[in-house]
């Protein structure tokens, strides 16, 4: 009999211009995660993403205009609540994610009893290194949700992740910021939710370019650390 | 020092202030809500105009010497705060447009899911990029 916890999970993906990666992406979940169902959240994307996506035979959730990455997020888990799903996975659309790895986190999510278990590229030697401003963001992430947390949490920006029904309910009323994957990491510690970090291999990007180029990126740190550092006073929406 | 020609300038700055303020609202471009603002900013204009002596008794108390000084100041104070105001509500309005957005996004959906269950009219594609 299948655990409570995995009973009915919905994988979300946050899809903005990746037209030329979303029939992969799915192909290659698909393949490894056959069950659950599938939601692609097309975030405003001018170009063939939402056409490719639906002819691929997947749910697509078409936001009016481009909202931005944690919207994008929000409202899978919007949709999920409102459909009583037990648990998420969240996946890239750029083909950064092998879905062969998704199982695990399901695993680890129902092992463990985690409302939170992300995908990490630093946990372990992985192949995986990411250009050196990439590794100091995740350096000084670390260090601000350690002050929260009170739990290392190697790869904070990571958006390869398994979450509870708990988790979900969480996310789908609290809107993060843009940014929400450092965000949520002390956001979902504060609500009492338990987090687990477990290494995966991640590929690099072929196709389209990061959302977060080089020059963004220090704009980016310091706008998910005053996030970050804020949250607190947050009153939740 | 003749400040003749500065209170001319001055006042038929905030005179010209006022006119479009007034107009704006008229042609209801304006909410009154800023047209308030506006309109003080417009009246301290004015009143500076006619009072000159106001501003240098004022750059006095603190302690600066040259009175327009005083007068920049003032105004630059005041434009960082409207500034603040206009991000706070921008902010505000970001919020509220997303909230929107998400539920156009999901009740569309619903809509979809509605129609197929039904079998009736095809609501058609989302506009997308409009």
């Amino acid at each position: 009999m299948k655990n409570q916890r995995l009973a009915k999970v919905l994988i979300i993906i946050p899809a903005y211009q990746e037209e030329d990666n979303i029939p992969r992406v799915l192909e290659d979940i698909r393949a490894h995660l056959p069950e659950p169902d599938i939601l692609v959240i097309n975030d405003g994307s001018t170009d063939r993403t939402a056409a490719r996506a639906r002819q691929a035979g997947v749910k697509v959730i078409d936001l009016p205009f481009n909202l931005g990455i944690g919207a994008a997020v929000q409202t899978g888990f919007q949709y999920a609540a409102a459909h009583q799903y037990t648990a998420a996975i969240q996946i890239d659309a750029d083909y950064q994610h092998p879905a062969e790895e998704a199982p695990r986190l399901l695993k680890t999510l129902e092992d463990e009893k985690a409302d939170l278990v992300i995908g990490s590229r630093f946990i372990a030697p992985t192949g995986y290194r990411g250009s050196w401003l990439r590794r100091l963001g995740n350096l000084i992430f670390q260090g601000a949700n350690a002050l929260i947390v009170g739990q290392r949490i190697v790869d904070n920006t990571s958006g390869f992740r398994a979450y509870s029904e708990r988790a979900i309910a969480i996310l789908a009323q609290n809107y993060l910021g843009e940014y929400p994957e450092p965000e949520s990491i002390s956001y979902l510690d504060a609500s009492g939710c338990r987090l687990v970090e477990i290494p995966v291999k991640m590929r690099r990007r072929s196709a389209g370019s990061s959302s977060i180029t080089p020059f963004k990126s220090i704009y980016y740190m310091v706008r998910v650390l005053i996030s970050i550092l804020s949250f607190k006073k947050r009153r939740p929406r | 020092m003749n400040f003749v020609l500065l209170k001319i300038s001055t006042l038929l700055l905030s005179l010209f202030l006022f006119f479009w303020i007034f107009s704006l609202i008229r042609r209801r471009r304006l909410m009154e809500e800023y047209s308030f603002l506006w309109i003080m900013i417009a009246g301290v204009f004015l009143g500076l105009s006619f009072f000159h002596p106001l501003i240098d008794r004022v750059a006095y108390w603190l302690g600066i010497d040259y009175g327009p000084t005083a007068l920049f100041l003032f105004f630059n104070v005041v434009t960082v705060f409207i500034l603040i105001h206009f991000s706070i509500q921008l902010s505000d309005y970001k919020t509220k447009k997303r909230i929107l957005a998400q539920e156009v996004a999901l009740l569309r959906d619903r809509v979809e899911e509605l129609s197929r269950r039904t079998g009736g009219p095809d609501p058609g594609q989302p506009a997308v990029g409009a």
